[in-house]
Formats: C-alpha cells, structure tokens, sequence
C-alpha cells in the first residue's frame, strides 16, 4: 500500500475527493481512530457534511468561485452582467459547447478543471496530507463515458495540477469502499458477483462485477445505466408539480409571474429536494416556499405531496431502471438468482418504489452503502492507494470470415498504455471495396458466442481479384491501449498504403488486485 | 514307507532342520552302533541303511542340510574301513577317531612284556590331547555358530525395533510440525484478537461520534429549513401565524421521532 493515494469522485451534481493509504491509517490509528479514507467534505452549518456541488461561478473580476459558495449565489446572480454560473459541467464533456466570460471562451474541460483545482485547495488544506502532495489521484467516471468524455477529464486534471493514476467507474468504486477491509483486502468478493445500482443525483449507472475465484482480480462482467434521469430531474419534477398547484390555487397568476417575480428559486429548490427525501420516510409532506412570489404582501407557496403522487410522477424512470438492470444482467447472460450481492448507491436508490422493485427482482441479496455520498471518493481512494490496475474484462477482437472470432485483447490485460501489438489480416472478399473490421467482444469466458459492439472500420481495398489479390489486400493492424482507457486499431493497407483508425471506448474495467 | 522302514521311529524331516549340524547328528546317532563292515553289513541286512538314506534323500529342498547329512553317512563309513586296516577289532562303541581308543587299541597290540617307549606314549597323549581339542574347538565352533546366528537374529530384530522407532519419532515429529503450525495459527488469531478488541475500543469511540453526528445531522435535516420557513413567515408586517404553529408542530413531531430512534 502506498503512503497516500487520492480519489476523486467527479459528479455531475457534487463532487467529492477522499485519501487513503498507510500514512492515513498511522494518523488515524494513532487518533485512536477506526482507518478508513478521509473525505474532504463541505462542512455546511445548516445540513452537516456535504458534497461540493459541481457548480462553477466566474465573477466579474476574473475570479473563479466552485461549490457551494457559487450555488447560493447562481440563482441570484445568474443572468446578471459579468457574472457567469456553469452547472453540471460533466453533461457538457466532449461536446461543442462553450461559455463566454470576460471575452473568453471556456472550453468544459476548461470549467471541469476549476472544480478538480477547487478539490485539490480543500484537499490539501486537511491535515492529513500534511507533507504530502495531492496526487496521484484516481477518478471515477460513469460507465457510459466514452474515450473522448475520458480524455477530456484527463486535460482537466492535467490543468489543474493533477496527475491521473487511472480511471474506474462510479458503482465499482463504491463497491469497492463498501467491500473494502484494510487486511483481508477484498476476500469478501472472492468467487462472488455483485449488481451495484448506484441511482444518484446525475445518472444511473449499474454494473455486475464477478471476483475471480483467487481472489486475484474483480472483473466487470456487463454495466449499463441511463443518463439524464435521476435524483435532479425527480427534484425539477417536484417543482414543476409544486408550480402546477401554485398556479390552480391562485388562478389570477400566470407561469410569467412565476418566472418574473420568483426571488425564492435556491430556497424552492432546497425545500423541494428536502421534501421528497422526506417523502422516503413519510407518506405525506408539506412543502412550503415563504414569500414564493416577490409581491405585497408576499405570496407563499404550501403544498402537500402525497407519497403515491411522487411515486406516479417517477414510475416511468423507475420501470426504465429496473428494465436497464435486466438488461445488464441478460448482457452477461446471469439470472437475478446467481447474482450474491446487490449494493444501492446513491440517495435515488434508497426511494422506496426503487427499492421495494429491486428488492422484487433479487430478494433479500439487498445492501445499502454506508454514506453514499461519500463511497465512491472512498472507493477510489482505495483504489489509488492499493495501486490496483484496471485491466480488461472482457475480450474484444473481430469477427472474421465464417463468423470466427479473431481476439485483440485478452480478457485480464491491463487496461495501461502500452505498446501496441500487430496482427496482420488478409480481405477474403473484397467485392464492395473495403475490408471491414467488425469489432466484438466475448461476453463469457470460455464461451463461443460473441456480441457485435456495433463499432465497424471500414479499410479501402482493391476491387478486382487479381491471381495474387491476396499480396494486395493485406493489412497491417496494430491495436493498443491509450492512456484514456481506451483501445485505438490503427489499420495500414500494404498494398495502396491507405490508412483507417477506430477507437474502442466501451471497454469494461477490472481491477488486478495484486 | 518310512514308517515301515523305520520301524516305528519318528520321521526326522532333516529338510526342515534350521541347525544344519543337527541333521548330522541326528546321522551319527543313526550310525552309533556300526564301526566296522561287519557292523555296516548287519545294519544293511537289517535294510535300516534305506530308512536313513530315505531320510537324506527327502532333505533334497534343503541342499545344505542333504550335503552335510551325506558328509556325516561318508565319514562313519569311511570310519568303518579304517577300523579294517586297523585290524578286526571286535570291540564296538567306541568312536574310531577316538585317541584314547586307538592308544589302548595299540598298548593291547603290543607284544606281551615288552615296553613301549615314554616318547611314544607322550604321542599318543599328544594325539589324544590333541583329539579333545579337535572335538571342543568343534564343539565350541558349533556354540559360536549358533551365539553368530542368534546374534544375526537378535541384530535384524535390533534393527527392525530401530526402524520402527525411527519412524515412530518421525511420526511425531510431523505431529510436532502440525501444532507449531496449529500453535503460530493461534498466535496469530489472538494477535488479531487483540488488536481488534484494542481497534474496537477505539471503534466504541469513534463509533459514539459518529451516531452523535447522525443524530445531530437528522435534527439538523428535519428542523434547519423549517426554522428558516419560521423566520421567513415571521419576518414581515403580518406574520403567517397558522403557518408557523404547523412548523413548530412538525418540527416537534421530528424531534420525537428522533428521540424514538434514539430509545
């Protein structure tokens, strides 16, 4: 174990970073303290440890504000002159979208580096890293990140003075702090599968990961998840019910009122969001915004929403989330019933509809993650400071003439840059022009089926079958693993020279844990 | 057959004899009485020669014993001829190898009156002195044959007990490995013992905090907002009375649930 590693749990909503390693468990077994990894919260007087929002606020003097400090003040000043607010920047990742400020263009990369450099200030204020440098740090991503969202979380860090150990997804690295014990490591997990539904304020993310019988390595048999559809947009629903009634109760306003005279958004927001976590435990609540409209006297808003009425208001995501867990787990072709453990992550998961329809589908396997705000930072932590290396988890290749599969990169190779490895390939029916490279994986070991991936690379080849067709139409292909976590295939034609390139992002992690 | 040729003697089985000197013995006890050919002629007659050849014969499985048996039938016939050129001396019972026999065999042969030489009685002496010792060395080979062998079997059996204890102490000491092993196994689970009964002390505190925070995090949950929903209500020129008593109250009913939680 290293003397300190950092994890980083870059949120769509929130953001968290956390430590761990021997020179944590010194100080904290010297505190006489129970080791585990140190999180740098927000320490909030009003709501205890929180999560730094991923809100990033550049103010007219140039200076740059991230967190909480940024999101009080985004519904006042947002809009306002000179002042620009950017929510949920992670959405924006490797997109064309950009924020103009004081004549400059910010690039997401760019406002995703504020928030890594604002985690890092606070990191480094903890005692714990009393002589130590914030680095390296390990950042957890969800799984339908793609290369280019990866490699733009890379630049990010690099911008903000951080050096990146290695990618993991979200739900693993949960899994992980919730599995995690300083000796016996993660014996737990030995020759065990766990679903780990991590349903939060951004995405959901589910993966199924198996630990192999010697307890070497945890493999990522499938993972899938939903994006835009959790715990925020439930909260916007919320409000919009909330305005909907507002609006019958006092039929002389109109949604312009709202929009115009509304001052209290921060606070409709917050008693919103507290209401339905409320709503968790209780059957009803009473939501109050005081003085909702700016009018004299001031207008209030109070409402009680019923628990069935928040229910019906998200069953529509919560059958698309049960269908993606079925889908995860027919990707690996398991039951519900080989599954040992489901872990719930994130507070949308603890919703009793989502619950009791997990608890439905898998019986009494169900867990809770101790802090759920805080496991995936932990997770990766661990990560960081045991030095395990992802690896692949399932085999990719191509699928050949006559349907045979053609493997690339073995299952168990570590998912590092590294040097490439050639394969040489002849085009057996060149008749439409190109060779085509359709790209698979093989979803269980020892197993002959394979699932197309949908990715194809398309190589130019020559039309005519000459007696030696087979001198011309062959290719050169050398595959390697970036530092982005992803597979490049770079594929060279011998004969015209022609060059075709194609990058594998939807690779499952593993970790080897020796 | 042997019992007819043996009138009624007991079957030797000199093949089974372990001592290969006893079979000769048991040739020279057969033969005791003959000493001379007239002596081996009677005993043919009698056919009681067929009954020990018979027995020799039947030693065939035993070659050592068949050989010394037939070394011990050549030496008392060849006794027999000797016993002729010595002259047909009728006199019977008396080994011909015997010195003292031979000695007074010759003193009775001598002429009546005449003297024989003192160095030729001293011989005769020395021969007979000599004979003894012939038949005690023999004597004496067969006991330290026999010590030798019973040494031999003492020795294997010596040898056996030290190989058994051998692999007696071998046993134990794997036995020993096993509770070193058993022991270091202990060890370490009471080393383990001992630091999570000194981490679980130390757990009991950190553990006291951490429900003191949850707790007070709950309150902070349930009643923050609603007193900040007070304070709002509160703070203008007609305050929203009915409003804030249902705070208060929810606020109350809170508290009480965490109070139950807490019981």
């Amino acid at each position: 174990m290293k003397k300190l590693g950092i994890g980083i749990d870059f949120g769509t909503t929130n953001s968290l970073a956390s430590a761990w390693g021997s020179d944590v468990i010194r100080i904290l077994e010297g505190q006489g303290t129970t080791p585990k990894p140190v999180v740098f919260w927000y320490k909030d007087n009003a709501l205890g440890n929180r999560p730094h929002p991923s809100v990033v606020w550049f103010k007219p003097d140039d200076s740059v504000t991230v967190g909480f400090e940024a999101r009080r003040n985004m519904q006042e000043l947002s809009g306002t002159l000179g002042h620009c607010f950017v929510r949920s920047v992670k959405r924006s990742l490797a997109t064309a979208e950009e924020w103009v400020h004081g004549g400059r263009k910010r690039k997401p990369f760019e406002v995703a580096a504020e928030v890594f450099a604002y985690l890092k200030r606070g990191g480094e204020k903890h005692p714990v890293l009393h002589g130590h440098e914030f680095n390296p740090c390990v950042v957890t991503v969800p799984v339908g990140f793609n290369g280019v969202q990866r490699r733009e979380i890379r630049c990010a860090m690099s911008r903000a003075g951080l050096n990146l150990q290695s990618f993991v997804h979200e739900p693993f690295a949960a899994m992980v702090s919730h599995f995690y014990h300083p000796e016996s490591k993660m014996a737990a997990l030995r020759g065990k599968r766990v679903l780990v539904f991590d349903w939060g304020g951004g995405t959901l993310d589910i993966c199924l990961v198996e630990g192999s019988q010697d307890g070497s390595t945890l493999y990522e048999l499938a993972h899938d998840g939903i994006a835009d559809r959790a715990g925020d947009d439930f909260d916007r629903r919320v409000m919009a019910d909330l305005r909907g009634r507002f609006l019958v109760r006092n039929p002389a306003l109109t949604e312009n009122d709202i929009a115009t005279k509304c001052r209290a958004q921060d606070r409709f927001w917050i008693n919103a969001e507290l209401g339905k976590i409320e709503l968790s435990r209780e059957d009803s609540v009473r939501i109050r915004v005081p003085a909702f409209l700016d009018d004299l006297p001031p207008i209030d808003l109070s409402e009680t929403v019923k628990r069935y009425e928040f229910e019906a208001m998200i069953e529509h995501e919560v059958k698309a989330a049960m269908a993606c867990t079925l889908r995860c787990l027919d990707q690996a072709r398991l039951t519900p019933s080989s599954v040992d453990y489901v872990l719930l992550v994130g507070g949308t998961s603890l919703i009793p509809r989502v619950r009791s329809q997990i608890e439905e589908i898998f019986g009494a396997k169900v867990q809770v993650t101790a802090e759920p705000d805080a496991a995936i930072a932990r997770g990766a932590a661990i990560v960081a400071a045991e030095e395990w290396k992802p690896v692949n988890a399932v085999t990719l290749g191509c699928e050949m003439a006559r349907g045979e599969f053609f493997t690339l990169l073995e299952r168990g190779e570590p998912l590092v840059a590294s040097a490439s490895k050639k394969f040489v390939f002849y085009c057996t029916d060149p008749r439409d022009g190109t060779a085509n490279f359709i790209f698979c994986r093989r979803p269980i070991q020892g197993d002959k089926a394979v699932v197309p991936m949908g990715d194809i690379l398309q190589v130019p080849v020559a039309t005519l079958r000459p007696s030696n067709y087979r001198d011309l139409d062959r290719l050169l292909v050398r595959v390697a693993v970036t530092e982005d976590a992803t597979v490049s295939v770079d594929v060279m034609h011998t004969g015209n020279g022609r060059t075709a390139a194609h990058e594998i992002s939807d690779v499952s992690f593993g970790l080897k844990l020796t | 057959m042997l019992t007819v040729l043996g009138d009624g003697s007991e079957e030797p089985r000199l093949e089974s004899k372990t001592v290969t000197s006893e079979a000769a013995s048991w040739v020279f006890s057969e033969l005791q009485d003959v000493r001379t050919i007239a002596d081996w002629k009677k005993f043919a007659a009698s056919g009681r020669h067929l009954w020990v050849l018979l027995a020799i014969l039947k030693a065939v499985s035993n070659k050592t014993v068949m050989v010394n048996s037939l070394a011990a039938l050549a030496e008392c016939v060849v006794q027999c001829q000797n016993t002729i050129e010595l002259g047909r001396q009728k006199k019977t019972g008396i080994l011909a190898a015997d010195s003292r026999w031979i000695a007074q065999l010759m003193k009775s042969r001598a002429p009546a009156g005449s003297e024989l030489s003192k160095s030729f009685l001293e011989a005769l002496y020395a021969i007979n002195a000599t004979a003894e010792l012939g038949a005690e060395l023999r004597q004496a080979s067969d006991t330290l044959h026999d010590r030798l062998q019973s040494t031999t079997e003492a020795l294997t059996t010596e040898r056996q007990s030290r190989q058994d204890a051998e692999s007696s102490a071998q046993r134990m000491e794997t036995k020993l490995a096993e509770l070193r092993g058993v022991l270091e196994t202990m060890q370490s689970e009471l080393a383990a013992e001992r630091l999570h009964s000194s981490r679980q002390s130390g757990f009991n505190t950190v553990a006291k905090q951490e429900t003191v925070n949850q707790v007070l995090a709950t309150v902070r949950q349930g009643t923050l907002h609603r007193l900040a929903n007070i304070r709002a209500y509160a703070d203008r020129e007609k305050p929203n009375r009915e409003e804030i008593l249902e705070l208060v109250g929810e606020i109350e009913s809170h508290l009480s649930k965490v109070e139950r939680i807490l019981e």
